[in-house]
């Protein structure tokens, strides 16, 4: 199964119209779930849902996810799941690129700004396998733990 | 805090990616700690896989999945404020932590008024600009410490730290 998710704070019909014409066109061989958020596009040829508590299920099913560019980035990555990402250009800021440029310095991610580099990427990256990503930045568990017994 | 007793963090669980981040720092911390929590309805359940156990108090969404609107966010404002403070009062709060939501503005503005500790730390989503929560709270300083997760972020908002969820 092809899991995708965009997210719950804005719309990202572009995204979600391209998987639906690769489905729809058999190029994906495998069912396609959608979590489209507020977006209003209606899929024609797979399952679709607004949202929900946890999608972390929907992660451990699927064979590849196609993701925005948020925090379920760095799910997909600890989670060594393989997966696509394209930045919804609605973001403050685009903070969504920025986001991914930054984690594609430290890791082999697959993403693109444009989706119509879907059908390319999802090639790749069923042939890469799952990306990492280094944890080699101060621990916040750490600055907290000392703050707080400093008291 | 009382003498042989883990500090109590109080821990806003918002929803989506947030809640995410929240998870990969309670598995850091959940050893020294016991933990309140403010929640929205889908924000997700203490005890569930990733949430340790504690007390949950729900707070109203900034937005709901499908739609934003001002009305909405003033009310969940408001009402995470005063929950805010009234759980710090009974619960006996030692430290406030909030990582990126909305929420964190009135939380740490309870905080604040009560002279209650805090640390907010901004989404790793959050790369070279703050967030506008990020920003109103680095600016009014309305957290006891603030942390980002990238160097580059550190590097621009010299009065933050960096320290990562991973």
């Amino acid at each position: 199964m092809i899991f995708v998710t965009v997210g719950t704070t804005m719309p990202f019909d572009e995204l979600l119209r391209e998987i639906d014409q690769l489905a729809g066109q058999g190029k994906l061989g495998e069912p396609l779930i959608c979590q489209t958020g507020q977006s209003k596009y209606q899929l024609a040829n797979g399952e679709q849902f607004i949202g929900r508590p946890s999608i972390a299920d929907l992660i451990d099913q699927a064979t590849l996810v196609i993701s925005h560019g948020g925090a379920t980035v760095i799910q997909l990555l600890i989670a060594r799941k393989p997966f696509v990402a394209f930045p919804n250009p609605r973001g403050a800021g685009d903070h969504q690129t920025s986001f991914l440029r930054e984690v594609a310095r430290v890791s082999d991610i697959s993403w693109s700004s444009n989706v119509s580099d879907l059908a390319q990427l999802i090639g790749e990256r069923r042939n890469k396998g799952p990306a990492t990503i280094p944890a080699d930045f101060p621990r916040a568990g750490n600055i907290i733990r000392q703050f707080v017994a400093g008291q | 805090m009382t003498k042989n007793s883990k500090p109590i963090a109080l821990i806003i669980l918002s929803g989506g990616g947030f809640t995410f981040e929240t998870q990969c720092l309670l598995r850091e911390i959940e050893s020294g700690f016991r933990f309140v929590y403010l929640a929205t309805r889908f924000g997700g359940e203490p005890g569930e896989p990733g949430i340790p156990p504690g007390v949950r108090y729900e707070v109203p969404s900034f937005s709901s999945m499908t739609q934003r609107s001002y009305l909405r966010s003033i009310d969940a404002f408001i009402k995470t404020f005063m929950t805010t403070r009234r759980v710090i009062r009974t619960e006996a709060i030692d430290v406030i932590i909030a990582i990126g939501c909305s929420h964190a503005v009135p939380m740490l503005l309870a905080g604040r008024s009560t002279r209650c500790r805090s640390v907010y730390i901004e989404s790793i989503t959050r790369v070279d600009k703050l967030s506008n929560t990020g920003r109103m709270i680095y600016h009014l300083r309305l957290s006891s410490r603030f942390l980002v997760q990238w160097p580059k972020l550190q590097e621009r908002y010299p009065a933050s730290e960096l320290g990562s969820i991973l």
